[in-house]
């Protein structure tokens, strides 16, 4: 989403065991000039949080070895595309530097990406105002329930 | 002090620790200011390290954890749930929210944020206000995120937009919802 000053807001979600445990939602501290670049501003922040959270993993003796790639969905079929293509022809070094830095998480077998359709993405209401049912929606996915009497 | 017992630190996050034998038996404790939570694999581990602990600090075991941090954990057999449905209550409650109308979500996408020009109103309840939020936003309330973002970036000179904007943001957590982890 965009501000009056062109700046994008970034969100990323990270849930396991069917809940939430890291999310944020951030307005990006530079312009991008296309939705992509502003896609690939937010993917490296998540990317970044997602190799944090594997490492604290990695840490805990019970967590079943080896773990897995982390899997971060994306709305953005060129933002998708633009991560798995190890050439950038872009003009500017700030987002080639986040390129790189995506396509080496990647080729380390930290994260894995995925496209996920926008009406499915959890991460949706940190960058827009929703409506009713998708805020409904995308609740339930981050694991957020509605208050039971038996939990009062 | 506390690696000197066997305990390794967590290089991602140093508040963690850990301690395991080889069958794979340990605790795993965390440590928050001057809370401490501590996580067994079963009871006679969590209870040698409380043994090994209280030896060296002066600590009060508060037995199973039910609050921290004003998050409440709610266990059943095959959940957890972290909830702080009473710190949203008392929230609501000091500013006057307790009463209203639900609403079902909480940022109206029509309304446009613009910057204050003129006088700010009621700037302390304002940031108080934010701050309140904001807490519950980053323990255990994920939807209000974007909401909170933006609101927060006029703390310092909101007007009735922003006021009434936040105020929709009273009105959704009337709406409670509680985080569950499944596990």
């Amino acid at each position: 989403m965009k501000d009056q000053d062109h700046a994008s807001t970034s969100g990323w979600i990270f849930t396991l065991a069917g809940g939430a445990i890291s999310w944020a939602s951030k307005k990006q501290t530079l312009i991008a000039s296309s939705t992509m670049e502003s896609e690939f501003i937010a993917l490296t922040s998540a990317s970044k949080e997602g190799e944090w959270l594997r490492e604290i993993l990695h840490e805990i003796p019970l967590w079943p070895k080896p773990i897995t790639p982390i899997s971060i969905h994306c709305d953005n079929q060129a933002t998708l595309a633009r991560a798995y293509n190890h050439v950038y022809n872009g003009k500017s070094r700030h987002i080639g530097l986040r390129h790189s830095c995506v396509r080496e998480l990647i080729t380390n077998g930290v994260i894995t990406i995925d496209y996920v359709k926008s009406s499915q993405n959890l991460a949706d209401p940190f960058t827009k105002g929703l409506l009713r049912d998708l805020v409904n929606k995308t609740s339930r996915g981050m694991g957020l329930k509605p208050m039971t009497e038996n939990h009062q | 002090m506390i690696l000197a017992y066997g305990f390794n630190i967590n290089e991602s996050d140093k508040c963690v620790y850990t301690k395991f034998d080889g069958k794979g038996n340990g605790v795993i404790i965390f440590l928050y200011v001057d809370d401490m939570l501590i996580f067994g694999t079963d009871l006679y581990q969590v209870q040698l390290t409380k043994r090994i602990l209280s030896s060296e600090f002066d600590m009060k075991d508060m037995g199973q954890a039910n609050v921290i941090l004003g998050i409440r954990i709610v266990r059943d057999d095959e959940s957890i749930t972290l909830t702080q449905y009473h710190y949203i209550e008392k929230v609501l409650k000091r500013f006057n929210h307790f009463d209203c109308a639900p609403v079902s979500t909480p940022l109206d996408p029509s309304v446009e944020l613009v910057k204050n020009t003129g006088n700010p109103v009621s700037q302390l309840e304002y940031s108080k206000l934010i701050g309140c939020l904001m807490y519950a936003m980053t323990c255990t309330r994920p939807d209000i995120a974007l909401a909170i973002g933006k609101l927060s970036r006029f703390t310092n000179n909101p007007s009735e937009l922003h006021w009434f904007a936040i105020r929709r943001v009273l009105k959704y957590f009337k709406e409670n919802y509680q985080l569950w982890l499944m596990l």
